[in-house]
């Protein structure tokens, strides 16, 4: 009864979060404004494009078979709304330009996944309601590291702030608190052996595009895998991550993310989408998951524990 | 049944609690440092790395290298804890009589109570002083500082910016500006579940810390922490510290995955 009430209000959401998309115009047809013309950053102290401020994120799909068709009524028509923005009620920001948002490479939009990691996830999604075990727990609901990439597409309702000092950028991802301290200075990887959920980053600016490649990724130890978003699509710590920032105006952040991961996906595939800068008295606080995590002691009761 | 004994212990807790109420607070520590104060380190900003608007930079990993994680107060050494010299000016707390009484009681119950035990966010000062680095990048408006630990981290405004209403955190809300090459730093809005140390130090959502960055050496800063908390101390205190640049070429934080830990604790491992 109380979960046939819980599936009713969700439909009733659902479809209320559908006619408000229906009827906000999309920024991205507004827009062309920078087609074709490059927006150069001004510039900070040390030289970099300067991207810093304060900002939310517009994209990222994780793969098409995933998003219910309501919350995503223009998917294959270029437009913006998609799964991981179902939270937000109205974006934040607003896009200027016309971007690229989802998955983009494969054309069919639907992640190659290997035969196996395809299987997880179908048993992820029957089983993540009432879940018996720790893997058919979304991470974010652990509260681990959302790690990169995606911490890029965090949940919806939370923000970034991007700081840059001589050598350095920062990204603050307000979700979990995950700070990532990308150096600019040209040193390599560390050691294969340190693992780490947030990855070793190391970019590079190639004029106006920071490059950040993230390698020595740790997944939980307790169920073996990372999970890249709340439909059980999975990573393994083989995952090499290369992410394209590129400032298209003042305020937006063009974001292209390429994901290699031998052990789950058939090949390296791409999903896009952008920071949008916040309104001017936009802040970012302090979203501490763990400590205040009801969410795992409601679910995780059925859950074996170590002996 | 566990739920009826842990109500059990938290009335026995609170019955001694208010008895220690009643005795007039004979928990408050009464001895101070025998040796006479210590007087401020001299501190010196040559040689110190600067940005290009003229201010200390003070981008970089830094660490603390004391034993306050363990006890802010002078203490001698035990298993799994490294004596020592303790980093309060006086090393007197000067604990409200309640207060003092709880802060016994969080001594005895430390591998319970203590917020590290269950991975929570650590608070400020405590943060500065736990036994990992902290890195720092710093732009003119914002200094962004993340912790190792727990992955906490803070953004201190230069913008003058004030302290939000109404809002609280663990890592409380900074708000900074520069008096001359020293950065201090205005912690507010607690949400007063945080700690000093493993021995039990603690304050509450009254607590305003105001902490300063000070070159003492090209690679030294002097920390200073004034401590206010009108629920929890009859007065404002202090603490300092050095803190030391890592001096690895190109050092950088790592990660102490703290919840990552308690969940393959709790759940065992997957894989090996």
């Amino acid at each position: 009864m109380k979960r046939s009430l819980a599936a009713l209000t969700m439909a009733l959401v659902t479809i209320l979060i559908g006619l408000i998309f229906a009827a906000v115009p999309l920024h991205g047809q507004q827009a062309g404004r920078a087609a074709g013309k490059r927006w150069t950053a001004p510039r900070t102290p040390d030289g970099q494009p300067d991207i810093q401020g304060r900002y939310t994120h517009e994209g990222f799909g994780t793969g098409k078979e995933d998003r219910p068709a309501v919350l995503c009524p223009d998917v294959g028509k270029g437009g913006n709304t998609c799964y991981e923005n179902s939270w937000l009620a109205e974006p934040k920001g607003k896009l200027s330009v016309k971007l690229p948002m989802d998955v983009i490479d494969p054309s069919d939009g639907r992640l190659p996944l290997q035969p196996w990691a395809a299987q997880k996830k179908e048993e992820y999604k029957r089983n993540q309601e009432e879940p018996r075990k720790l893997e058919y727990v979304d991470t974010q609901t652990r509260c681990l590291h959302s790690g990169v990439p995606r911490s890029n597409w965090s949940i919806g309702y939370v923000g970034y702030e991007i700081t840059q000092g001589p050598g350095y950028v920062a990204i603050y991802t307000e979700y979990n608190h995950e700070y990532r301290f990308i150096p600019v200075d040209g040193r390599p990887h560390i050691g294969s052996n340190v693992r780490l959920f947030g990855g070793d980053s190391v970019g590079r600016w190639e004029g106006e595009t920071l490059v950040v490649d993230t390698t020595n990724i740790a997944v939980p130890r307790a169920t073996g895998f990372g999970m890249l978003d709340m439909q059980g699509s999975l990573y393994s710590d083989a995952l090499r991550v290369t992410e394209r920032f590129t400032p298209v105006d003042a305020d937006t952040i063009a974001i292209e993310v390429t994901l290699d991961d031998p052990k789950v996906y058939t090949k390296p595939w791409k999903t896009a989408g952008a920071f949008v800068r916040g309104p001017k008295t936009y802040q970012v606080f302090e979203y501490a998951c763990h400590e205040g995590n009801v969410g795992m002691e409601n679910l995780s009761f059925r859950i074996p524990r170590k002996k | 049944m566990r739920q009826v004994l842990t109500g059990f212990a938290i009335a026995s807790a609170s019955v001694a609690v208010t008895l220690t109420f009643a005795t007039g607070g004979e928990g408050v520590r009464a001895q101070s440092r025998a040796t006479p104060a210590q007087s401020r380190p001299a501190t010196s900003s040559a040689g110190f790395p600067r940005t290009p608007d003229g201010k200390p930079n003070l981008t970089g990993v830094w660490q603390a290298v004391n034993a306050a994680a363990w006890d802010i107060q002078d203490h001698s050494g035990s298993t799994d804890v490294p004596a020592g010299i303790g980093v309060v000016e006086g090393n007197e707390i000067p604990y409200l009589p309640a207060a003092a009484a709880r802060k016994q009681q969080n001594y005895e119950s430390r591998d319970k109570l203590d917020p590290e035990t269950k991975c929570y966010l650590p608070g400020v000062p405590r943060a500065t002083y736990m036994p990992y680095p902290f890195q720092i990048v710093q732009a003119a408006q914002h200094v962004a500082i993340g912790y190792e630990y727990a992955h906490a981290a803070r953004r201190v405004y230069l913008d003058g910016s004030k302290h939000p209403e109404a809002l609280d955190f663990w890592m409380g809300d900074s708000r900074g500006h520069w008096d001359g090459d020293t950065l201090v730093v205005d912690v507010s809005n607690f949400n007063g579940k945080t700690w000093f140390d493993r021995a039990g130090n603690f304050a509450s959502e009254t607590l305003h810390v105001v902490e300063r960055y000070t070159p003492m050496s090209p690679n030294h800063l002097l920390y200073e922490a004034t401590i206010e908390d009108p629920k929890v101390f009859s007065r404002p205190w202090k603490m300092s510290m050095p803190l030391y640049r890592r001096m690895e070429s190109r050092p950088r934080i790592l990660e102490y995955s703290c919840v990552a830990y308690l969940e393959e604790e709790t759940f065992g491992r997957a894989v090996k």
